[in-house]
């Protein structure tokens, strides 16, 4: 392959396209030709710019999703009998769970719908296609701007004792009801916190057949795993792709400070 | 009832993720702005009607941002019939990429592009707006809702081949709007509406 075709085939290089064997022979021409690999790199700092410049900003404007929406909705019937159908469901669930060990592994799942969406929300945030409403890395001014932005009481996020590097915080609309999230890295991984009213339990009727001996399920979605845990008056996920153990660290740090907002964190500290 | 009440969930549950993305399609590709949510409404109606024919398990994303594509087509045309504008041919476009003489500009983008694009992002999405419907169905379906070649060309309803040729003219006409100055060209659709994407 030489210089010409190579560059011929950037799009398809660039967008991942055609077969194993030509992008084997363009990453073996750019192994040999400095030049190319030179004008490649270039090719993808401009197209992810444009790419970027054309997307940024953009996010679901809430007012029109929620006109389409409700020309979608039925009334709200479907949602009792569904209820109805969840009380076997419970039923089912905790006597399969008392027969499980006693272990967040195995446990119950979390109401499918709200796991997929604030994955979906987990993701957005993560790939970089959408920024955090609130860019931060002090867990208190994230605390003071969720607090400022959601109705409901919000506790103090974990902090860097519990693993946790903020990178910020901001609200989402999880279904019909507002979630304030705060996003950050455990062990390099990015990982999301989503915090709600506890009065949003009642709209996830999947949710009220938790056994209320346990706080805490597990779930995996895709990759990734999603804790779930009630506290105080918050319910709160723990999403990302890190073992669920340390997403359990990352619960049980959440609300767990004294309110003294005095110390500031430690990365503050630092600098 | 209680089937509808489902239908409707299930639906939502696919549709809510994928809200930004349609939406920013739509604002990136409707010629006038003030449509943008009728346009949106009338593709989800239309694609939540036909939700039975969906088979759950294939690709929901692709199979609804074919309503939306063909709803921006229809509105699209409206405008153009309204204005009586024909859709203007664009002149054929060399296959070189010819950006290679450009150095300031590439130097600059590699140095920071956030700078840069602070100052052209306008002339960006007005360049976006003059690609051929196709091209920049292609383009917008590509860089917003990362689809894979295959998964554009049945959305578009064309072929595999049309996709690859329709994203290299209009990626070569988006390096070439920023490397022009503004102002350069006249009479081409142009967003209208709330005015945002309007250039004076
Ligand atoms: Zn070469
Ligand atoms: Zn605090």
């Amino acid at each position: 392959m030489n210089c010409t075709q190579a560059r011929q085939h950037w799009h398809l290089f660039h967008d991942s396209e055609g077969d194993a064997e030509l992008h084997l022979q363009v990453n073996e021409h750019l192994e040999h030709c400095p030049e190319c690999a030179r004008w490649f790199q270039q090719q993808i700092v401009l197209e992810e710019a444009i790419t970027h410049s054309l997307v940024s900003g953009m996010e679901p404007t809430a007012a029109i999703w929620s006109r389409i929406e409700q020309q979608l909705v039925p009334p709200q019937p479907a949602r009792i009998k569904k209820w109805l159908l969840f009380g076997s469901a419970a039923l089912t669930l905790l006597v399969a769970s008392l027969l499980i060990a006693v272990s967040i592994e195995n446990s119950s799942s979390p109401a499918p719908e709200l796991a997929a969406l604030s994955v979906a929300v987990h993701d957005k945030l993560t790939s970089g296609r959408e920024e955090p409403n609130f860019v931060s890395s002090s867990h208190v001014d994230i605390e003071d701007y969720l607090k400022q932005h959601v109705s409901f009481p919000v506790r103090c996020p974990p902090r860097e004792d519990a693993g946790f590097e903020a990178r910020g915080g901001g609200t989402c609309r999880l279904a019909n009801d507002s979630a304030a999230y705060v996003v950050g890295q455990v062990d390099g991984e990015s990982v999301s916190l989503f915090i709600l009213s506890r009065d949003s339990l009642s709209h996830f009727p999947e949710l009220q057949a938790i056994p209320q001996r346990q706080r805490t399920r597990h779930q995996r979605h895709g990759a990734h795993d999603i804790l779930l845990m009630e506290f105080d008056q918050n319910l709160v996920l723990a999403v990302g792709k890190v073992r669920a153990e340390r997403l359990q660290r990352l619960l049980d740090a959440y609300g767990s400070y004294p309110h003294d907002h005095s110390v500031k964190s430690v990365r503050q500290r630092a600098s | 009832m209680k089937d509808d009440g489902d239908k409707c969930e299930r639906f939502l549950l696919h549709l809510r993720p994928l809200q930004g993305a349609l939406e920013a399609f739509c604002r990136r590709s409707v010629y006038d702005v003030s449509l943008v949510e009728d346009v949106l409404q009338e593709a989800v109606t239309r694609a939540f009607r036909d939700f039975g024919l969906f088979a759950e398990g294939t690709n929901f994303r692709a199979w609804i941002f074919r309503y939306a594509h063909l709803g921006i087509l229809e509105s699209n045309r409206g405008f153009l019939t309204r204005r009586h504008q024909p859709l203007e041919v664009e002149p054929a476009v060399e296959d070189e990429w010819n950006l290679g003489g450009d150095d300031s500009l590439l130097h600059t983008l590699l140095e920071s592009p956030e700078i840069l694009f602070e100052h052209c992002a306008d002339d960006l999405i007005h360049a976006v707006l003059q690609l051929q419907p196709v091209d920049r169905a292609v383009l917008l379906l590509k860089g917003i809702g990362e689809f894979k070649y295959r998964e554009i060309a049945e959305i578009v309803g064309v072929p595999l081949g049309t996709v690859m040729s329709s994203l290299s003219r209009a990626r070569q006409q988006m390096r070439q709007a920023l490397t022009k100055t503004r102002g350069g060209q006249g009479g081409l659709p142009r967003q209208t509406g709330d005015g945002s994407h309007t250039n004076p």
